[in-house]
């Protein structure tokens, strides 16, 4: 399993576009995929789910990738965050 | 005296009372269901999850490629209709807590809601809309078979409704109403399209109208600002009283310039028709007083139900445009133009990795005869009640025109073995948007009675640019030199072979591109009823001599110089 740490830096924070684009991106993988905000943990496969953590700017995540392709599951998905979902 | 901001819907200024009717549209069923009810629950709920996937599907071919925004809205609507854990949540909800299936999607909904609202981002509570959106076309979807209400709209008053739904727009029509206004309502849902074609001021989200306005008040409804006045004071009654003559006047020249045959100014007569996705706006001024429908597209027959009708259900929908329209008038059906990317799992398709290069249009009809066969039937049924016209979409070789008409012939024998009436002599044409039918055009003309350019896909085909494309919204343009050669290689096809050349493609509502296109020589053009005034306004302008001159003078700058050289001409 990868443990990976992000902040978001976007101005608008997970709405249903970045949703919709991680959960797509995850879903391209056979590993599991979690995401962690204080106490509450949601599929990262999931639109609704990552929508309910809602997240705005500068919350920081924790991200679980647990199976055969987590390094490039994880690697893609990073990717996505830094690249603040291709919106700035 | 009180006034109320909505959403705009559909134009027009009137005064009137209320009537308030208090259906139970959306409210969501009580108590819980059995055990044995439990799998007809969840079956229906994923049913209404496919049809609001349909829904948006059908939104999305009507919504011109500009209208960003709302293609992003809508888009990301359909990602969430798609979200598997949303399906398994609520699922869970109707087989553990034994809850109806629309009680069950409202409460996830309002769940979701709740939560957000506590987030103090504001943008992200924002979303709240979205969710409310989504929820209300799942419910939707879910009780849109069985409503009857029209018992209870009175004539000649403010109807005030809770929701709104499709058929609902259409009942409510019946009862000759003045105006709508609806509590919620999202602008980018069926019924908002629908409403745009009854002809009467339309509001939608005017929040707790039920609550504010009793039976009978007195309020003025102003259509076009999206604004209603309870019991208005003398100021705001004489400003309606001149407001009012004002915007019938305009109406009246509207529909006058509608009626009035188009010409170039040089006398030279040009057909204008309008492009339609629902029977219903055949009624709309725009599409009724002009020279017919130049593409009705028939997507929707399949999207609303998630099935392909059969000839007896499509002969009643073509019969309508039809009847709807004055006699005589065209109007050009082009059958199925859908693609295996939407149809995978009824048919067992394999998943295609470029749908757009895939089954779809002629290709997908030509391998599911029957579906095409039921579809050329209804066509022909109702071709004895007016002037129908079958356009075959997606056609790139001569092998798929020669078996379209051997199906036809086959469907008219039968036909006529049934002793059922038809149009025996119904013409038959092909749309041309795939280059291969451009640059052959001389071939297919000899095969079929018309030609019918689709500038959309031509474009996207002949510069493998994606139009949705963002990133390719530059190479993505019509006014591209090897676009416009095939154009014109087809519509001097169509003249060397004596057949009817039209276009009905976006290129044909934009204002830019008018004058282009009457000086490459096209004489027909089908437009999207947002942009019939403004075409018909242009087509008159100019003389076909000065427009044909313009084009050589122009044509050898490139794609950036010959638009902007389009917009300066239609500025003086």
């Amino acid at each position: 399993m990868i443990i990976k740490t992000v902040t978001l830096t976007n101005k608008l924070g997970i709405h249903v576009r970045p949703a919709s684009l991680i959960s797509k991106t995850a879903s391209k993988y056979k590993s599991n995929f979690l995401i962690r905000k204080d106490d509450m943990e949601i599929n990262g496969k999931s639109v609704m789910g990552i929508m309910m953590l809602g997240a705005g700017k500068d919350t920081e995540l924790e991200l679980f990738f647990d199976g055969v392709d987590e390094q490039e599951m994880m690697e893609d998905i990073v990717k996505l965050f830094e690249d603040k979902f291709g919106e700035e | 005296m009180k006034e109320y901001i909505g959403y705009s819907i559909a134009p027009g200024l009137i005064a009137g009372n209320i009537n308030l009717v208090e259906g139970d549209i959306f409210t969501v069923s009580k108590g819980h269901i059995k055990d044995s009810e439990i799998e007809d629950h969840i079956q229906s709920f994923q049913n209404a999850i496919t049809l609001s996937i349909n829904e948006i599907d059908l939104l999305l071919t009507y919504l011109e490629t500009r209208a960003k925004d709302e293609r992003d809205i809508l888009q990301s609507h359909q990602e969430i209709l798609k979200d598997k854990i949303l399906i398994e949540d609520v699922a869970a909800i109707i087989r553990e807590e034994l809850k109806p299936a629309d009680r069950a999607v409202q409460e996830y909904f309002n769940k979701m809601i709740d939560r957000l609202s506590d987030i103090d981002d504001v943008v992200l509570s924002q979303r709240k809309e979205d969710f409310e959106d989504i929820k209300m076309r799942i419910i939707r979807n879910m009780h849109h078979q069985d409503i009857h209400i029209n018992d209870l709209v009175k004539e000649n008053k403010v109807v005030v409704l809770a929701e709104i739904i499709p058929s609902l727009v259409l009942s409510i029509k019946d009862s000759h109403p003045l105006a709508v206004i609806v509590e919620k309502g999202s602008p980018h849902s069926h019924s908002a399209i629908i409403a745009k074609s009854i002809g009467i001021p339309v509001i939608f989200n005017i929040e707790n109208a039920l609550k504010e306005f009793k039976e009978n008040d007195f309020v003025i409804v102003y259509g076009t600002e999206g604004k209603v006045i309870l019991d208005p004071d003398m100021k705001h009654i004489k400003e309606y009283e001149i407001l009012e003559k004002r915007v019938k006047k305009e109406y009246k020249k509207k529909i006058a310039l509608l009626k009035t045959p188009t010409f170039t100014k040089d006398k030279t007569k040009i057909e204008l028709m309008g492009n339609i996705e629902f029977p219903e706006e055949c009624e709309m001024p725009e599409v009724k007083y002009i020279d017919g429908v130049g593409l009705f597209r028939t997507e929707f027959l399949y999207f609303l139900e998630n099935t392909f009708p059969s000839a007896e259900n499509q002969f009643i929908v073509y019969k309508q445009v039809i009847e709807n329209l004055p006699a005589g008038k065209p109007v050009y059906v082009r059958t199925f133009d859908v693609g295996g990317d939407k149809l995978q799992r009824e048919f067992g398709l394999h998943k295609e990795v470029n749908p757009n290069l895939g089954c779809r249009g002629i290709r997908f009809l030509l391998k599911y005869k029957e579906i095409f066969r039921q579809q050329i039937r209804g066509i022909l049924m109702a071709s004895a009640y007016g002037n129908l016209k079958i356009m075959l979409p997606m056609i790139s070789s001569i092998k798929e025109v020669i078996e379209s008409h051997e199906l036809i012939s086959q469907e008219k024998a039968l036909l006529t073995k049934e002793k059922i009436a038809f149009n025996k002599k119904i013409e038959v044409g092909i749309m041309i948007e795939i280059p291969s039918s451009a640059i052959l055009a001389d071939q297919f003309a000899e095969h079929v009675d018309f030609f019918s350019i689709g500038t959309n896909d031509l474009t996207q085909y002949v510069l493998a640019a994606d139009r949705n494309n963002e990133a390719l919204a530059d190479e993505y343009t019509y006014y591209d030199p090897a676009v416009i050669e095939l154009i014109k290689t087809t519509i001097s096809a169509g003249q060397r072979n004596n057949i009817d050349v039209k276009l009905c493609g976006e290129m044909a509502s934009d204002p830019v591109a008018v004058p282009l296109l009457l000086g490459l020589g096209l004489r027909s053009f089908s437009a999207n009823i947002g942009g019939i005034i403004q075409v018909k306004k242009i087509l008159s302008r100019f003389t076909i001599a000065e427009l044909e001159n313009f084009y050589k003078e122009h044509q050898n700058i490139s794609q950036e110089e010959l638009q902007q050289a389009y917009k300066q001409l239609i500025k003086q």
